[in-house]
């Protein structure tokens, strides 16, 4: 089986709380290269700005 | 998978998650077609997964499966080990419906990334974090 650690029940409860706020198309979850959550950030419209955030059901599509 | 899809798929891919080092994958005689990588989540934890595309695709979504096992009770999972994401036959956007003209599995990456958050919430509190989804429990 993986090996998962559980997270705090409060940093649970922050992600949780995050999640909960960040199901649309323009404001996604937040997280770092590591893995981590920030909590919910606009979801831009470059490349760039989308690397680290997902929105709700977030299309990318190259054209 | 036509050529010129394949390419966007790949593009789109790199685009978003090279940081991840998503690595295309095919079998022998070419039929089969399915991006690896690990997802990185809250302290530490990562979940390898595989995305596979189905014959039929892109009129059918991709198939996201875990490459490791979870806990026994883990919840939105199909067959034990494929996540549950999207709502088959579904006609509003907002209802997790795939679209073959502007999805890619660039976008299945973001889907899975979630779904792990919520495993990591659900493993911690005992609680899934998205209201709305159906239980396959």
């Amino acid at each position: 089986m993986g090996s998962f650690q559980p997270l705090s029940k409060d940093r649970a409860e922050e992600i949780r709380r995050a999640m909960a706020s960040s199901r649309s198309g323009s404001e996604g979850l937040a997280f770092s290269e590591t893995g981590e959550c920030l909590g919910t950030a606009p979801v831009g419209s470059s490349p760039d700005d989308r690397r680290n955030v997902i929105g709700k059901y977030d299309t990318h599509y190259a054209n | 998978m036509d050529k010129k899809r394949l390419v966007l798929e790949h593009a789109a891919m790199m685009e978003r998650w090279s940081a991840l080092q998503p690595r295309l994958c095919r079998n022998a005689s070419g039929s089969q077609l399915w991006w690896e990588m690990n997802l990185k989540g809250e302290g530490g934890n990562r979940l390898p997964i595989k995305i596979e595309y189905p014959s039929d695709y892109p009129a059918s979504p991709p198939t996201i499966v875990v490459r490791t096992s979870l806990p026994a009770g883990t919840p939105h999972l199909l067959m034990g080990d494929r996540m549950c994401w999207y709502y088959p036959g579904e006609s509003k956007r907002n209802r997790n419906m795939w679209c073959p003209s502007k999805d890619t599995a660039a976008m299945c990456v973001g889907v899975a990334q979630r779904w792990f958050y919520a495993f990591l919430v659900w493993l911690s509190i005992g609680e899934w974090p998205v209201p709305d989804a159906l239980s396959s429990q």
